[in-house]
């Protein structure tokens, strides 16, 4: 019976890391080790919440105060992958979610990280976005590159990607 | 009689699961936790969070809506 979980989360859809984040708290809650690796839009789930991400040069600029407006940070705010409707889907979801009993993301990253769930994030995907290690929670316990993933990965007897 | 009782009413996959784990983490092995859940998933999910972690579901009773295990950490 295997015990160990790696999880690569590349999306920051609601729905998606909903999913994601229920199948890692279950595992955590049966006894598994479990890492999840946020990479590509995934970092949004870990971003410190009034992180403004930085450009260097015009053209940078404008594609970070893009993201900057179009990403509210925080892990409470996420879009849904459809009928997000500019957030008002998102927010209708949030609120039917909280109607009927299931969790909200927030509250499932504190169980994740009272589980002992770990976080590691990639570096690439910060570096476009132009954030800083100091940009994302303090959980997050290391920025790596795709070879620590292939170490934990190797070592998992589950691996998922959302 | 159960040495705990963790009430999930209204809670939804996978917070049962999840309080549960965290209850036992502070209860001794032989001790026995009583679960409320009103999640039907709890049929399913319970017995096999327990065979997966080893504790032991010794008996379940259903009131209408309501779901009770209990459950003795292995």
């Amino acid at each position: 019976m295997g015990n160990k979980m790696s999880l690569v989360l590349s999306t920051d859809h609601l729905d998606k890391v909903c999913a994601a984040l229920t199948i890692t708290n279950a595992a955590a809650a049966s006894g598994m080790e479990v890492s999840i690796l946020f990479t590509c839009w995934g970092i949004n789930v870990v971003k410190r919440k009034g992180a403004r991400p930085r450009g260097e040069g015009f053209l940078d600029r404008v594609v970070t105060a893009e993201m900057n407006i179009l990403y509210p940070s925080g892990s409470d705010r996420l879009p849904l992958s459809r009928f997000n409707f500019l957030g008002l889907g998102s927010w209708l979801m949030r609120r039917r979610m909280k109607a009927k009993g299931i969790q909200s993301i927030p509250e499932m990253l504190a169980d994740a990280t009272d589980l002992g769930v770990r976080y590691i994030a990639c570096d690439n995907p910060m570096t476009i976005m132009g954030l800083r290690r100091e940009d994302l929670i303090d959980e997050v316990e290391a920025v790596v590159g795709a070879a620590s993933y292939i170490k934990e990965a190797s070592d998992a007897d589950i691996t998922l990607f959302v | 009689m159960a040495d705990a009782v963790l009430d999930c009413r209204g809670m939804r996959c996978p917070r049962p699961i999840v309080e549960m784990a965290k209850k036992m983490r502070v209860m001794d092995s032989g001790q026995f936790l009583e679960l409320w859940v009103t999640d039907k998933v709890a049929l399913h999910d319970v017995p096999a969070w327990c065979k997966k972690t080893g504790n032991i579901l010794s008996s379940q009773e259903q009131e209408e809506e309501q779901l009770k295990f209990f459950v003795k950490k292995a």
